[in-house]
């Protein structure tokens, strides 16, 4: 876990829009489906009589398979919740979660933004409200920070900009 | 296609085989869980959510297994 200091607050978690995640939902949902269908089909198209026995073993491998299905997408829900922004009243903490083995975690305070942008492209982000929030770093070492699918990127955006104002006054930072 | 009834048993009659992939599966699944968990405790901040995430995870995956475990018993012995 992210341990922030004595004095700083968190003021926003971002993350991914949940309705990007309906794709990871509905594969799993297709994938876990599927072999009932071949189930059915099994009989007519092996010329083969299932007896109870064999009902038994497909059920058997059907509880395993939706195990693996079940495990898999809990990887990808750990993806999506991992990978966030933390807003703090001091500074943006980016975590970047890519697979088990792979974390990356930026911190970028106030006082380093350039320039904040915004990028909502099609008809669902539109109506959602998601898309991609693009922090500009002042200075040439810091890397810029990005977060596709963000939730009311606008909001943070202006919250962003709020924060970074109040941070050139002084106001946040001391 | 056609597959003989009588090969097919034939394929079909050694549960030990199903056995074996079972406990591979759950090998697997519980090094995943070992992964999940970890992740989930340390880098979750909202404990409530965590909570609840393992709880959905922990009991579908024990219907799974349950179901998987149940159904190759009665394989076995029938």
């Amino acid at each position: 876990m992210i341990k922030f200091d004595k004095d700083e607050n968190l003021i926003l978690e971002v993350r991914r829009h949940w309705f990007v995640f309906i794709i990871p939902t509905a594969v799993s949902l297709i994938f876990a489906i599927v072999p009932v269908f071949l189930f059915s089909f099994l009989e007519t198209l092996l010329k083969f009589e299932i007896t109870a026995k064999y009902t038994w073993l497909l059920l058997g491998l059907y509880g395993l398979w939706l195990l693996v299905i079940w495990v898999v997408y809990f990887i990808e829900w750990t993806d999506y919740y991992l990978d966030v922004w933390y807003v703090t009243d001091k500074q943006i903490y980016d975590v970047l979660q890519n697979g088990f083995f792979h974390r990356e975690v930026s911190i970028l305070r106030f006082d380093n933004i350039q320039d904040i942008t915004v990028n909502i492209r099609g008809i669902i982000p539109t109506v959602f409200d998601y898309g991609q929030i693009h922090v500009q770093t002042a200075g040439d070492t810091s890397a810029d920070f990005t977060l596709k699918d963000a939730k009311h990127p606008n909001k943070v955006k202006d919250m962003l900009a709020d924060l970074h104002s109040k941070a050139k006054k002084g106001t946040v930072l001391e | 296609m056609v597959i003989s009834q009588d090969k097919l048993n034939e394929y079909l009659s050694h549960p030990a085989a199903f056995w074996f992939a079972f406990f591979i599966v759950i090998g697997i699944f519980a090094l995943m869980t070992i992964f999940l968990l970890y992740h989930w405790e340390k880098y979750g901040k909202d404990s409530m959510k965590i909570a609840l995430a393992e709880l959905v995870y922990l009991v579908g995956a024990a219907s799974f297994v349950a179901i998987a475990a149940f159904s190759l018993t009665m394989y076995t012995i029938s």
